[in-house]
C-alpha cells in the first residue's frame, strides 16, 4: 500500500518574504535606527524551521558518531548518607564496558556556578538527594551500560535527612554540608533610606506571607550530550547547551583537568532550555567519561531522571509588609526570604537575591528593609529557570500590592501607575530607567482586557487580575572580567553573508533575529545570509544565552559586526572605483553602488578584497560592551547591573468551579514594552509560550516528595505540563516603545513573559473569591479550601 | 529500557495460553501502554511477553440478540466510534475518550486497562455500572466472572497465570437508560482520574427513578459499585433526590490521601461529580423524551 | 541465567520505501527508526506515551512510536516526519508552521506535524476545538501551542483550497 501524501501543490524550500531593495534615505553616517527597516519589524518564519520542520535539525540526542559508547549514571537511592565506600572493579570487569568513573577520576576540584563551591561532578565522600551522581559508566549499548550500573557496589551510610525549610533550619537539623553549622547557605541583608521613619508616615500598612513552588524547566529534549576525543587528545562536544562558549567549557576543563584549550563545543540545535541548560552536569560527566574511555560518549537522561536529578526553580517562603501614604504611594517595603536550595548551590544564590531585589526597581520603593536565606534541604538542588527569582519576587509583592490598593480603595491599576518607575528615574538600587513604557503597558491592559467592566460586573467566582515587572537585559553581574558580547560578518564571494556569534540559538530564534539585522544593515536578502551554529574554535568568547541578554548584547554585536563589513565593502569599494569616481557608496540590491552610475556585486568586491589582501576574505568583527553598568556591590546588591529594562503588565480573568476549586483561565491580556520589535511574530511566539510555562507554575506544577526525600510524581504523567487543551486565550500586545541603545531600537523579551503570570492568576483568584491563595500552585484542592474559608494550607499526608 | 525478553504473537488462543503456562511470568500484551512502562522502570521483568493481536477475532466488537460483546483488542479509540451512536452507553464512551493521550487510545485496549487494574482504571466503574462479565480462557476452559467480582485489590484481578479474558460481554440497555462518566482530573487530557464516577438512570415517562447504578473509580482499592438501598428506586427524579444520592455515593467511598488529592478531598469530589453526571443523564433523557 | 532477546525478521515499508530488517524483541519502533536507520526527525522525550514528541503515524493512526515494539509493525505502513515532504516539497502543514511561528526550538515539531497530519486526513475541516482536542497528547513547553492551532487550521484551509480548484 503506497502512502499518498495528498497530491497537493508542490512548493521549493521556501523563500521568506522578499525583502524589499532599495536605497534607504539616510545612508550616511550609520543612522541606521532612523532608517525605514525593510526586514527587521517584519515578522519573518526562523532561518532554520525548515530543518526542524522536516526533521533534519540534528539535536544532541540526534547525535551519532562511529563506535560510540552509551552513558549511564549510577544515581544515590538515599536522600543523605555517607560514601564508605565504591567498588567498580566487577564493573570494570564486565565485557563491552569501556570506562567506569567516579568522583576519584575527575580533578577532584570543587566547583559551582554559585560562589559556594559546594559540590563535585560525582560525589566524593557523601551524598544529599535521592539522584545524586555517584559513578558512570560508558559501554558498547545501554544495556550493558545498565548492567555496569548494577555491578557497582557503594556502601552507604544512612543519614537522617531533612525536606522542607523549616526541618532544614531547626536547631538539631542534620547538618547537609558539613563545612557549615547549620543548613543556611547564602544571606542577603540590605536596607535603602530609613524604613523606621517610613512606616510612621503610613495610613496604610499589610502584610502578607506567600508560598512559591518548585517547577521543572521540562524542555521536551532531555538532557543529553556527546562527546568525543581528538587524535591529539583534545576533548570535542556536542551539546544542547546554553553557553556553549561560555562557563561549560571552563567547567569541562576544570572537572575533567585539562587546559581550557583542549576543550572544543559545537553548540547542536537545542530542544529547549528555559535556562535548564545552562550549568548542566551532563556535560562535564560526559567529557569525564569519553576521555576515560578514550572513545565517543553519549549520554542522555531518561525522562524520569531528568525530571527529578536536574535543577529545579528555588521554592521560597516570602513574607512582605508594605505601607502607603493615603495617595498610595508606598513609603516602606520590608521582606523576609526563605529559599530552599535543595541539595547543591547551582545558581540559588543569585536567584535568591534576584527574587528580593529584582521587582524593587519596578517601583519607587524608597525606604526598604530586606533579608534572604537561602536553606539547604535534602532535595533535588534548584537554580536556574526563567525569570530566575522574578518570578517569586514579582509574586510576592503584586499579591501585596493588590492588598493595599484594596485597603486604600484604589483601583490596583491605579496604584501601579503611581509607583511605577519613569523613564530617567534611579531605582533603589542604582538600576537607571531609560526607556520604560509601563504606564502604557498598564492602560493597553486595562482596555484589552475589558477591566473596568468585568472588575464592575463579575460575580463572586469569576475575576480580573493584573501584575507588572520589570526584567533585565543582559546583567553585568554574572562575570567581574567582562559582559558584552561580539559576532562576526564574513562577506563571501557569492555576495553573502555569514554570520557567527558565540551567543548562539537556542530555539527562541537568536539566528533569525542575527539575519534580519544584517539583512537591513547591508540591505541583501535573508536568503543571502547564514546563521552559523557556535563552534567554541570558531568563535569569539561568548556567556550564552540566559539574562534575557540575547537581543540587546549579541543583536547590538551583530549590528556591529555588519557595519564594519559594510564600511570594508564601501572602503574597497571605493578603491575598486578609482579616484576618478564618486567615493560615496551605498547597497542597493545585493550590489555596492554609488550615486554616479558605478555599481558591482557585493559578492565581487568582497572577492576583489579577498584578492587583494592574499586570501583574507572581508570580515566585519564587531563588538557591543553595555554601556553604563557595573557588578552590583557583592554586599548592598546596589548598582545598575543592565544597560536598559524591559516591562510588562499581566492580567487574567478567571472563572472558578465554586463546587470543585478548579480555575479556568477565560481571557489573558499580555502587554509588553520590549523597544522596537525586530521580529513580531517571535516575540509573540515568546509571550504565549512564558504565559503557558507560568499557567503551568501557577496551577498546575510542583514536586512532591515522600518521607524519604524521593519524589513521588516523577514522569509526565504526573508532573503536569499545560496541554494543548488546558491553556487560555492568550491576547498579546507590545507597547509602542524605542530602545535607542538597542539594536534598531529592540530589547529583550525571554524571561520576562514568565515572570508577572502566578501574580496575575493569584490577583484574578482573590478577586474572584475575596480569599487570597498565597501557596503555589492554586492546586483545586487550595481553592476549595479557600472557598471554603479555612487555612489555605492544604496538608496531605 | 526494556530488559531481554522473548516476544510471542500466537495465533491461537490455545497456543498463547501454552506459551503463557509454560513460561510462569510471561506477561500478555494487548496495546502494551501499561505493560511496557512497567517493564522500562523495571516493576516488572517477564522473560516472555504474549501478544494477543494476531490472535483471529480478538478485536471485534459484535452484538449478539441481548448483548454485545467487546473483544480483547478493541482500543479505546474503536470502542469510542462504536459508542458514539449507543446513547445509552455514554458512560463507556467518555471513560475511553478520556484515557491517556489520543496516541495511546489509539493502541490501548479496554480490556487492557481493566486488566491493569488501578484503582483509578477509567473503565473500571463504567464496566460495574452496565454489568459486564469477563470471558476468560485458559485453552482448557472458559469462565465468565462479572466485572463486580473481577477486581481483587490494587492492579489485582482474579485471574491466574495461564488465563486470559478475551472480551466482555454485557447487556443491550432501553432507550429509558441513560449513563455518564465523570472524570476529575486537574488538567483537561492526560490524566489520571483524581475521581471517576460512572452513574445508570432510568427513568419512567412521568420522571420516575426506575433503575440507577453507581460506581466509583479511584476512591476504593478497586472499583466499587455504590449499593443502592431499595427507598432510591421508585422516587421521582428530583434535585433533591440527586443531593442524596450524592451523599450516599460519597459515604459509601474509601479513598486514601495521596500527593494526588487528600481523602477528604476525593469524598468531597465524588459527591459534586455524582451529581453532575445525573444530571447529565437526567438531562439527556429529558432531551429524547421531546 | 538471564533470559535472552529473541529476533524476528521485520517487513515493513516507512515512507513509501520497503524494509526487511531483523531486529531484536525489546527493540521499540522508535529505536528502530532512530537508532537502525538513522531517521532521527522521530524524537525520544519520555518513552512513556505521555508527550507525543515519538508520535509516528502506522497504518495511518498516529501512536507513540517510544510504546510499540518494532516487531508488532510487520506487515505495516509507517508514516515519519521525514515522509511529509517528498522530492523537497514541503507539505502545507509544514509551510503553514513555518509561516505562523508554530515552532519555536522544534523538538516536539516533527510530533506535532504527524498528530496533524492524521487530524486532517481524516477530519479535513476541523473545528478549533477538534484541534485541540487531537493535539492533546503532543505537548510543547515554547510555544504555549496557540500558533499550532493557527498552523493547522491555516494548512486545512490550503489543502481544502487546492481540492476545489
Amino acid at each position: 500500500m503506497d502512502i499518498i501524501i495528498d497530491n497537493l501543490p508542490s512548493e521549493n524550500i521556501p523563500t521568506p518574504k522578499q525583502t524589499v531593495l532599495t536605497p534607504s534615505k539616510n545612508q550616511e553616517g550609520d543612522d541606521l535606527d532612523n532608517r525605514l527597516f525593510t526586514v527587521v519589524g517584519e515578522s519573518v518564519p526562523m532561518v532554520d524551521a525548515v530543518e526542524k520542520v522536516t526533521g533534519k535539525a540534528k539535536y544532541s540526542t540526534d547525535i551519532a558518531l562511529p563506535n560510540m559508547l552509551c552513558g549511564k549514571v549510577l544515581r544515590s537511592p538515599y536522600s543523605h548518607a555517607r560514601i564508605k565506600n565504591i567498588d567498580t572493579s566487577a564493573a570494570e570487569k564486565l565485557p563491552g564496558v569501556a570506562a567506569v568513573v567516579t568522583w576519584s577520576d575527575s580533578s577532584g576540584i570543587p566547583f559551582s556556578s554559585s560562589q559556594y563551591h559546594d559540590q563535585y561532578i560525582l560525589a566524593k565522600d557523601k551524598v544529599r538527594f535521592v539522584g545524586d551522581e555517584v559513578a558512570a559508566v560508558a559501554a558498547v549499548d545501554e544495556q550493558t551500560a545498565i548492567e555496569a550500573l548494577e555491578l557497582i557496589k557503594v556502601d552507604y551510610e544512612i543519614l537522617p535527612a531533612v525536606y522542607d525549610i523549616d526541618s532544614a533550619l531547626a536547631e538539631d537539623a542534620p547538618i547537609i554540608h558539613e563545612d557549615l553549622d547549620n543548613n543556611v547557605r547564602h544571606n542577603l541583608e540590605y536596607e535603602r533610606g530609613d524604613i523606621e521613619s517610613a512606616w510612621k508616615h503610613c495610613v496604610a500598612v499589610v502584610e502578607e506571607t506567600v508560598c512559591t513552588s518548585r517547577q521543572h524547566p521540562a524542555y521536551i529534549e532531555p538532557q543529553s550530550a556527546v562527546v568525543d576525543i581528538d587524535t591529539d587528545g583534545r576533548i570535542e562536544v556536542w551539546a544542547s547547551s546554553q553557553i556553549p562558549a561560555g562557563e561549560i567549557r571552563k567547567k569541562i576543563a576544570l572537572i575533567v583537568g585539562v587546559p581550557l584549550d583542549d576543550v572544543r563545543v559545537h553548540q547542536t540545535f537545542v530542544g529547549g532550555a528555559f535556562g535548564g541548560k545552562v550549568w548542566q552536569h551532563i556535560v562535564p560527566l560526559t567529557a569525564l567519561l569519553a576521555k576515560k574511555a578514550n572513545q565517543a560518549v553519549r549520554l542522555t537522561y531518561n525522562r524520569r531522571e531528568d525530571l527529578t536529578c536536574t535543577p529545579t526553580r528555588l521554592n521560597m517562603r516570602m513574607r512582605l509588609k508594605m505601607g502607603a501614604d493615603a495617595e498610595g504611594n508606598i513609603l516602606a517595603k520590608e521582606t523576609e526570604i526563605v529559599a530552599d536550595n535543595g541539595a547543591y548551590c547551582i545558581n540559588s544564590p543569585v536567584v535568591v537575591d534576584t527574587a528580593a531585589t529584582r521587582i524593587e526597581s519596578l517601583y519607587r520603593f524608597k525606604n526598604i528593609s530586606t533579608k534572604a536565606k537561602l536553606v539547604y534541604t535534602n532535595t533535588v538542588p534548584t537554580g536556574t529557570f526563567r525569570g530566575f527569582g522574578n518570578p517569586q519576587g514579582t509574586f510576592m509583592v503584586e499579591s501585596v500590592m493588590d492588598k493595599l490598593a484594596e485597603k486604600l480603595g484604589i483601583d490596583p491599576s491605579e496604584i501601579r501607575k503611581i509607583n511605577g518607575v519613569k523613564p530617567g528615574d534611579v531605582s533603589a538600587h542604582g538600576w537607571e530607567i531609560k526607556s520604560c513604557e509601563l504606564e502604557q503597558c498598564i492602560d493597553k491592559a486595562v482596555e484589552a482586557s475589558n477591566w473596568k467592566e468585568v472588575k464592575r460586573d463579575a460575580q463572586y467566582g469569576h475575576g480580573i487580575g493584573m501584575a507588572c515587572c520589570i526584567h533585565v537585559n543582559g546583567n553585568r553581574s554574572v562575570s567581574p572580567a567582562w559582559d558584552g558580547a561580539n559576532a562576526s560578518v564574513k562577506i563571501t564571494e557569492g555576495g553573502q553573508a555569514i554570520v557567527s556569534c558565540a551567543d548562539g540559538d537556542i530555539g527562541q530564534g537568536a539566528s533569525t533575529t542575527y539575519a534580519q539585522i544584517v539583512a537591513d544593515v547591508l540591505n541583501i536578502p535573508l536568503e543571502k545570509i547564514r546563521v552559523v551554529r557556535v563552534d567554541t574554535d570558531n568563535v569569539g568568547l561568548g556567556f550564552g544565552a540566559f539574562a534575557s541578554r540575547v537581543t540587546y548584547l549579541a543583536g547590538n554585536a551583530v549590528k556591529a559586526a555588519a557595519l564594519i563589513a559594510k564600511q570594508k565593502l564601501f572602503d574597497h569599494a571605493a578603491l575598486m572605483a578609482g579616484d576618478k569616481q564618486d567615493q560615496n557608496m551605498y547597497l542597493s540590491d545585493g550590489h555596492v553602488k554609488n550615486f554616479a552610475g558605478w555599481s558591482k556585486p557585493i559578492g565581487k568586491v568582497a572577492e576583489d578584497y579577498a584578492y587583494s589582501h592574499s586570501g583574507v576574505p572581508l570580515y566585519g568583527n564587531g563588538y557591543f560592551t553595555p554601556p553604563n553598568v557595573v557588578m552590583a556591590d557583592f554586599k548592598t546588591k546596589y548598582g545598575n547591573i543592565s544597560s536598559t529594562y524591559s516591562f510588562a503588565c499581566h492580567v487574567a480573568e478567571v472563572e472558578v468551579d465554586l463546587e470543585t476549586g478548579k480555575i479556568r483561565i477565560d481571557n489573558y491580556v499580555a502587554v509588553h514594552d520590549s523597544g522596537k520589535l525586530i521580529n513580531p511574530m517571535l516575540a509573540e511566539g515568546q509571550v504565549v509560550g512564558g504565559v503557558v510555562q507560568g499557567v503551568g507554575y501557577s496551577i498546575f506544577e510542583d514536586y512532591y516528595f515522600d518521607r524519604e526525600g524521593v519524589i513521588l510524581n516523577n514522569s509526565f504523567l504526573d508532573y503536569k505540563l499545560p496541554t494543548s487543551v488546558d491553556i487560555p486565550n492568550i491576547t498579546t500586545i507590545f507597547a509602542d516603545s524605542n530602545e535607542p541603545t538597542g539594536p534598531m531600537g529592540a530589547k529583550g523579551i525571554a524571561e520576562i513573559t514568565i515572570v508577572p503570570v502566578a501574580a496575575a492568576i493569584g490577583n484574578a483568584l482573590y478577586d474572584a473569591l475575596g480569599k487570597r491563595v498565597t501557596t503555589m500552585p492554586f492546586t483545586p484542592e487550595r481553592v476549595l479550601a479557600a472557598i471554603k474559608n479555612k487555612n489555605d494550607e492544604v496538608k496531605n499526608d | 529500557m526494556l530488559g531481554n525478553f522473548e516476544f510471542f504473537a500466537p495465533e491461537s488462543l490455545v497456543e498463547a495460553s501454552r506459551l503463557l503456562k509454560e513460561k510462569q511470568d510471561a506477561k500478555i500484551m494487548m496495546g502494551g501502554t501499561d505493560l511496557l512502562i512497567l517493564m522500562r522502570t523495571g516493576v516488572l521483568a517477564p522473560s516472555a511477553v504474549v501478544d494477543l493481536s494476531r490472535v483471529e477475532g480478538i478485536d471485534s466488537i459484535c452484538e449478539l440478540p441481548n448483548h454485545y460483546s467487546i473483544g480483547a483488542g478493541v482500543t479505546h479509540a474503536a470502542f469510542c466510534e462504536w459508542a458514539l451512536d449507543k446513547p445509552s452507553f455514554r458512560a463507556f464512551y467518555d471513560a475511553s475518550a478520556s484515557v491517556g493521550t489520543p496516541q495511546v487510545r489509539n493502541i490501548a485496549t479496554v480490556i487492557g486497562n481493566l486488566c491493569n487494574a488501578v484503582p483509578s482504571a477509567d473503565l473500571g466503574a463504567p464496566a460495574l455500572i452496565f454489568e459486564c462479565v469477563m470471558k476468560i480462557t485458559d485453552a482448557e476452559t472458559e469462565k465468565r466472572v462479572p466485572a463486580s467480582s473481577f477486581f481483587t485489590g490494587p492492579k489485582k484481578t482474579i485471574l491466574k497465570q495461564g488465563e486470559i479474558v478475551t472480551g466482555m460481554e454485557f447487556p443491550k440497555l432501553e432507550s429509558k437508560y441513560a449513563s455518564c462518566y465523570r472524570k476529575f482530573g486537574p488538567r483537561k487530557a492526560s490524566d489520571l482520574a483524581t475521581v471517576g464516577v460512572a452513574t445508570l438512570l432510568a427513568l419512567d415517562e412521568r420522571g420516575y427513578v426506575e433503575d440507577l447504578r453507581i460506581a466509583l473509580g479511584a476512591v476504593a482499592p478497586t472499583p466499587i459499585l455504590i449499593d443502592i438501598p431499595e427507598g432510591m428506586i421508585g422516587q421521582k427524579y428530583s434535585e433533591e433526590w440527586v443531593q442524596e444520592c450524592a451523599q450516599l455515593a460519597s459515604k459509601l467511598c474509601k479513598p486514601i490521601s495521596d500527593f494526588r488529592a487528600s481523602a477528604a478531598y476525593r469524598r468531597h469530589l465524588v459527591a459534586i461529580e455524582t451529581v453532575r453526571a445525573l444530571r447529565a443523564s437526567a438531562e439527556e433523557l429529558f432531551r429524547r423524551s421531546l | 541465567m538471564k533470559p535472552s532477546s529473541g529476533k524476528h525478521l521485520i517487513k515493513l515499508c516507512i515512507n513509501n520505501e520497503d524494509y526487511e530488517i531483523e531486529v531484536e524483541d525489546n527493540l521499540t519502533l522508535l529505536d528502530l527508526l532512530r537508532d537502525r536507520l538513522l531517521l532521527t526527525g522521530t524524537k525520544y522525550g519520555c518513552g512513556e506515551g505521555e508527550c507525543g514528541a515519538c508520535t509516528v503515524l502506522v497504518d495511518g493512526v498516529p501512536v507513540n512510536s517510544c510504546m510499540i515494539l518494532a516487531v508488532k509493525v510487520d506487515g505495516c505502513n509507517v508514516l515519519t516526519v521525514e515522509g511529509l515532504s517528498q522530492d523537497g516539497q514541503l507539505h502545507p502543514l509544514q509551510r503553514a508552521f513555518i509561516d505562523v511561528g508554530a515552532l519555536q526550538c522544534g523538538y516536539c515539531t516533527p510530533g506535532m506535524l504527524m498528530s496533524a497530519y492524521a487530524l486532517l486526513q481524516k477530519n479535513p475541516n476541523p473545528t478549533h476545538e477538534e484541534i485541540k482536542e487531537a493535539m492533546s497528547g503532543n505537548l510543547c513547553r515554547c510555544t504555549g501551542y496557540q500558533n499550532i492551532f493557527k498552523a493547522i487550521e491555516q494548512a486545512a484551509r490550503a489543502i481544502k483550497k487546492y481540492k476545489e480548484e
